[in-house]
């Protein structure tokens, strides 16, 4: 054996505690000649103590998958009744339940000493305010954001998460937003990097679905005029129901998410939609996987937006449409309808419209003309 | 710093649970905390493992949920067990094996180079605001080229911790190819890892 090879050998069994008395020194001496592979060692030995970080969040949802199965099978655990606050205490899973308990209570306090510290608050603004109330309701104007079309904006929640809007949406949130909860608004695409706090969930509502978290990072994409509306999750868990069917809840985990067909119907959903199983393709939402931008590519297309990319594959051309009227604030017109089934991919980063629509001629046979703003199709 | 030092304590009380402590737990009290901690100990690795074999999240999931309800059902003798790590690998080895012949239909036993292996590090989606550092960044792409052997081995040894003899019979390979196969992973790492130290300067 090569010396070279000696020495991964026996730093091998050092790592994995293996090695004995007297190959820890025949290692040590060889590397003390060989200033070059010391180094590499040392490098190779400080990443061996390193541990792969662990998502809780992640692992709560799939305890609680495993107690479903358990109650399947007829046995029933202390927890499995009190799904939502397992779900609540997720930062902290492996306390004994004393502990658990000993949050449980400080969260009930807490929760009583919010609603006593609204109430004073109320009380007191009531006072300074000796004016006679208007006799007609007044009614609250939510903080409220909006991007046009072209255009995308950061924001930062008043508990510290942060909101990327992606163009020609709209978020809002009252004066009560972290109260009890943290609830927002939303019609559009938003990306949420939401910050932890297991006492006030935090719930996006839009038109067809609420969202409810409690820390994670994910993307809802909820415009009126697409055909879906999509939830996706990077990291943590949601879990999303929908307005039709509030009975059901639906559990994301990272690199899943829920898509819900956009028809006007399922606002008032006939009642006698079975619910589905999970993922399971029904007529109306189903549970997916992230679609990578390249094989093995931690880049997903459903939030390739927030790096500033324009990504589709595979989809109907008047859905492109869509997309590429928000995102270079356009309007497109098909004088021939056969135009809107074809299928599109794209990935923009810095092209122009012109750029973008030349490469989607490419490999189909459209043409099209640019007119201010509006982009014809025939 | 002591950012880096916080996150390894949170990661040591998951990595190194003491699995016979809470094996005797659950065995003499029905302790249902400790078959918890049970569970967030060891469900990533073995979701991992059962993962390299099944190539199915879903599958590989429940192949693991079913090898740990099992050690609830058996809770009564759960102490006859003598190495519960590896007892669980093995069974959930078994169970997947099982689940690749009910799902595809074959009888083939799958040869360990055409596994799919991947480590923890990689299926959870790392903080996307955490920069890694280069030798880092270099370290994680030359795991990932690893021969699907080599790189089980390496997972084995390094985030599951186990020892040369236990990975010889999960695997069920001699110990003398965990030695040189472990040999060959680290050689590969350091030859990564001196080329781009070279090509700086």
């Amino acid at each position: 054996m090569e010396k070279n090879d000696r020495i991964w050998q026996l730093l091998a069994r050092k790592l994995t505690k293996e090695a004995t008395e007297a190959e820890l020194e025949e290692l040590a001496g060889l590397l003390k000649q060989d200033e070059v592979n010391a180094l590499v060692a040392a490098i190779l030995e400080e990443n061996w103590q390193t541990y792969p970080d662990v998502d809780m969040e992640f692992l709560d949802a799939t305890f609680l998958l495993h107690l479903q199965r358990m109650q399947e099978q007829g046995i029933t655990m202390g927890t499995a009744h009190q799904r939502d606050s397992t779900v609540i205490h997720s930062a902290q899973p492996l306390h004994s339940k004393q502990r658990i308990n000993k949050y449980m209570t400080a969260g009930v306090f807490s929760f009583i000493l919010i609603l006593l510290i609204a109430g004073w608050w109320r009380f007191s603004e009531n006072k300074q305010q000796p004016i006679p109330q208007p006799a007609v309701k007044t009614v609250e104007i939510p903080n409220e954001i909006v991007t046009k079309n072209a255009s995308k904006t950061k924001i930062i929640l008043p508990d510290g998460s942060t909101v990327w809007l992606n163009a020609d949406s709209k978020l809002w949130y009252y004066k009560s937003f972290g109260n009890v909860q943290r609830e927002v608004y939303l019609t559009g695409e938003a990306f949420f990097d939401v910050t932890k706090n297991a006492a006030k969930p935090f719930i996006i509502h839009t038109k067809l679905i609420d969202v409810r978290v409690l820390g994670t990072l994910f993307n809802v994409r909820s415009y009126p005029n697409d055909k879906t509306v999509e939830t996706s999750l990077v990291r943590g868990l949601v879990q999303v129901t929908l307005h039709s069917r509030p009975d059901e809840k639906y559990f994301l985990k990272p690199n899943e998410k829920l898509v819900v067909l956009n028809v006007p119907d399922s606002v008032n959903a006939p009642k006698n939609i079975q619910p589905v199983l999970k993922n399971l393709d029904d007529n109306l939402v189903a549970i997916k996987n992230l679609t990578p931008l390249q094989q093995d590519d931690s880049l997903k297309i459903e939030t390739a937006w927030t790096k500033n990319r324009l990504c589709f594959i595979d989809e109907n051309f008047d859905e492109v449409a869509h997309q590429l009227e928000r995102w270079y604030d356009v309007q497109f017109v098909f004088k021939n309808d056969k135009y809107k089934n074809i299928r599109l991919n794209g990935s923009f980063v810095n092209e122009t419209l012109t750029q973008a629509l030349d490469a989607l001629k490419f490999s189909t046979n459209f043409h099209y003309e640019i007119k201010d703003k509006t982009v014809t199709i025939y | 710093m002591s950012e880096n030092l916080l996150k390894l304590a949170a990661n040591n009380s998951i990595f190194n649970c003491n699995i016979a402590e809470l094996q005797y737990q659950i065995a003499s009290y029905e302790d249902e905390t400790a078959y918890k901690k049970l569970f967030f100990c060891v469900f990533p690795s073995l979701q991992n493992h059962a993962y390299a074999i099944l190539q199915s999240r879903q599958l590989a999931e429940e192949v693991v949920s079913d090898v740990l309800i099992e050690i609830w059902k058996r809770r009564a003798t759960l102490l006859e067990i003598e190495n519960l790590r590896l007892y669980l690998f093995v069974s959930v080895r078994n169970g997947a094996l099982k689940k690749l012949q009910q799902e595809k239909k074959t009888s083939r036993y799958q040869p360990i180079h055409e596994l799919k292996v991947e480590l923890i590090s990689e299926y959870i989606q790392p903080d996307e605001t955490l920069q890694l550092s280069e030798t880092a960044q270099q370290l994680k792409e030359a795991i990932q080229q690893l021969p699907p052997q080599c790189k089980l081995i390496y997972k084995l040894a390094k985030e599951d911790q186990l020892k040369y003899r236990e990975i010889a019979s999960i695997l069920q390979i001699s110990v003398k190819t965990i030695d040189h196969q472990l040999a060959i992973a680290l050689r590969k790492l350091a030859e990564r890892l001196s080329i781009s130290r070279k090509q700086k300067k």
